[in-house]
């Protein structure tokens, strides 16, 4: 085994200060001396630092989310011109506690034609990739659950598992109304998921490396800057993949009730919730790492805080944008996926490689050269690619299937 | 008094275990939507098992391509296909022979290749035997051979004891798009044009039928 966990000091101070002294992955020992078991159980020690890790990741991350729902709903009254939820607590923060009571204290209602193997299984799809891909974020210089060193890579395969958690729903419900936001649901992830993570690969290549904490390391000039477009496709991706507004059609509530929960309640509906408040920390936390550096600042605030301010900051970017943007159709959305970010996401890649060979190990002033011309690409490509979309209240023929559309085509067919 | 290595015993009989119960519930369910999700419970189980390998880059691509890409649109189109939802039809004697004759030359085929590894070569390269190791990975180094103007990329064994032990398993991602760009150009290229064809193909099925075709 790789004994890369022992890097961090956490995980260090648990484990040497359980397995017995001698062990050379201890070298200066614990804090406390000799290790608590006798020689022979590391084991043990291993078990119960791993467990701890796993404990205090979930359960940071769940208590987290119900701040965060705080956050979000006080902020998106501001915006709106109302107050958001001030009643129970100082400013409102026991809200989330009181609405936690309120879940689980209602009725967990399984409609009778539902497929009850499946309809149980879909909030668990959705809440269990989303706390795996928590254990690799670094939330700052040495805190983080596992470097892999395969780390974006891992996140992005961890939350392409969640593009089941829709459909999952949508067929254990076995309701039309959950059956058309699945569908739609994982039209638009299918479609996302694309740019999203061809935008990505440009910062790989600059970083040349998969890990997060080497993409942090490699942000002397932050990647926000040094891939503009990137930044931004992703920026739209993430959105998009987490479906909230503008791209939240998939539970729309003027057309679909709820969409694809629309037949959960109680504690089920609650994880629903709680996994798609976490996804957009978890998106946020990845942007605030892969593109803003990350923990990395100025010396006069811990990394933990300079971590924390970029993440806060993302996710009030994404309040905003659902605070301001109205919902799209199915078909925009669509052809904004393939039609606007897949481009722009292939020229930043093209441009991004041509720049690495250039400039294959960059120093601060090549990544700040680096950053001047993906500016221009990225300026030049928007603009290009504007000449060809939709001009504005121009309204494209909607591609419809023939058999379940209303062009009138069904006749002939 | 337990090994570390025997925790990893455990957890491959429990991810072997899962793999495999996937694998006959995929075949043995009649509902088709519960058969394709019991097949990305295999694909993940399968993922599983590279990590133990410790190939943790296939590993993520497995979870990534198979269970992110491939099984979402197997359970796309079943959403699509209503009628199946009861359960498919029993395609009579012939499939079961023919299913169970491709299920044993698979068999066979995995056998076989289990069989032929040399397995006690990594397991002495994962246990810190740093000359197989330095043997098994190599590394690519500029060299120049007589006659020959052009500088050539060449494979040649790690000398450095410390770096061959990580070699094997460290930088398998490294290793991996070497292989691709250098020893296995022509299949890597090969398969981005069956890709290519198929995006054409499926481009073209969808715009026949609205162009009035075969619809």
């Amino acid at each position: 085994m790789t004994d890369g966990f022992l890097d961090n000091a956490f995980f260090r101070n648990i484990y040497c200060n359980l397995a017995s002294s001698g062990s050379d992955r201890c070298a200066g020992g614990g804090p406390f001396g000799d290790g608590l078991l006798p020689p022979g159980w590391e084991w043990l020690a291993f078990l119960v630092t791993a467990f701890v890790t796993v404990f205090v990741v979930v359960n940071g991350a769940l208590m987290a989310v119900n701040l965060y729902i705080w956050g979000e709903r006080r902020l998106l009254g501001r915006l709106q011109g109302r107050l958001g939820p001030n009643r129970w607590g100082p400013f409102g923060l026991l809200t989330p506690i009181a609405d936690l009571i309120k879940v689980l204290s209602k009725e967990d209602i399984v409609p009778a034609a539902a497929d009850r193997l499946v309809y149980s299984l879909a909030p668990v799809l959705l809440v269990v990739p989303v706390l795996l891909a928590f254990a690799v974020i670094p939330f700052g210089s040495s805190t983080w659950a596992a470097n892999l060193n395969v780390g974006v890579l891992y996140l992005i395969a961890v939350l392409s598992v969640e593009s089941f958690a829709p459909i999952t729903a949508a067929w254990g419900s076995q309701n039309r109304y959950a059956m058309f936001g699945g569908l739609r649901a994982v039209a638009l992830l299918v479609s996302y998921e694309l740019p999203l993570v061809l935008s990505l690969i440009g910062v790989l290549m600059i970083a040349g490396s998969l890990s997060l904490v080497d993409i942090v390391n490699a942000q002397d000039v932050p990647f926000a800057l040094v891939q503009p477009l990137g930044f931004l496709v992703f920026l739209i991706g993430s959105v998009a993949e987490i479906q909230r507004a503008p791209f939240d059609l998939s539970e729309a509530e003027s057309e679909l009730v709820g969409g694809y929960h629309t037949d959960y309640s109680g504690i089920r509906w609650g994880l629903f919730q709680a996994g798609e408040f976490m996804s957009t920390m978890v998106s946020g936390a990845i942007i605030a790492t892969v593109f803003l550096s990350g923990w990395r600042g100025f010396d006069f605030l811990p990394s933990h805080a300079w971590f924390f301010i970029k993440f806060a900051g993302v996710l009030f970017v994404m309040t905003w944008i659902r605070a301001t943007l109205p919902r799209l159709r199915i078909d925009q959305i669509t052809s904004f996926a393939w039609k606007g970010l897949l481009p722009l996401a292939a020229v930043n890649l093209l441009a991004s490689a041509v720049l690495s060979l250039i400039w294959p190990r960059p120093s601060v002033g090549e990544l700040w050269a680096m950053a001047a011309v993906n500016v221009v690409v990225a300026a030049a490509a928007i603009y290009v690619l504007g000449q060809f979309g939709p001009k504005p209240g121009e309204r494209p023929r909607p591609a419809v299937a023939p058999a379940l559309g209303a062009t009138g085509r069904e006749g002939a067919a | 008094m337990i090994e570390r290595s025997a925790i990893i015993d455990i957890v491959f009989w429990a991810v072997a275990a899962l793999a495999i119960a996937a694998s006959v519930m995929v075949v043995t369910v009649r509902d088709v939507f519960k058969a394709s999700l019991f097949l990305a419970g295999s694909f993940v189980a399968a993922a599983g098992l590279y990590v133990l390998l410790r190939a943790e880059f296939l590993a993520a691509v497995q979870v990534l391509i198979y269970v992110g890409a491939i099984s979402i649109l197997i359970v796309f189109t079943v959403m699509l296909v209503r009628q199946v939802s009861g359960g498919n039809r029993s395609g009579g004697p012939f499939f079961a022979i023919a299913g169970g004759v491709a299920a044993v030359l698979v068999a066979l085929a995995i056998s076989y290749a289990a069989v032929n590894s040399k397995w006690s070569d990594l397991d002495r390269a994962a246990a810190g035997d740093e000359r197989v190791a330095a043997a098994l990975t190599g590394e690519y180094q500029a060299q120049q051979s007589p006659g020959n103007p052009d500088v050539d990329l060449v494979k040649v064994p790690i000398d450095d004891p410390e770096k061959a032990r990580h070699g094997v398993f460290e930088r398998t991602t490294n290793q991996l798009g070497t292989m691709f760009i250098r020893d296995y150009v022509l299949a890597f290229e090969i398969i981005s044009i069956v890709l290519l064809a198929a995006l054409i193909g499926a481009l073209a099925i969808a715009r026949g039928a609205r162009d009035g075709g075969t619809s």
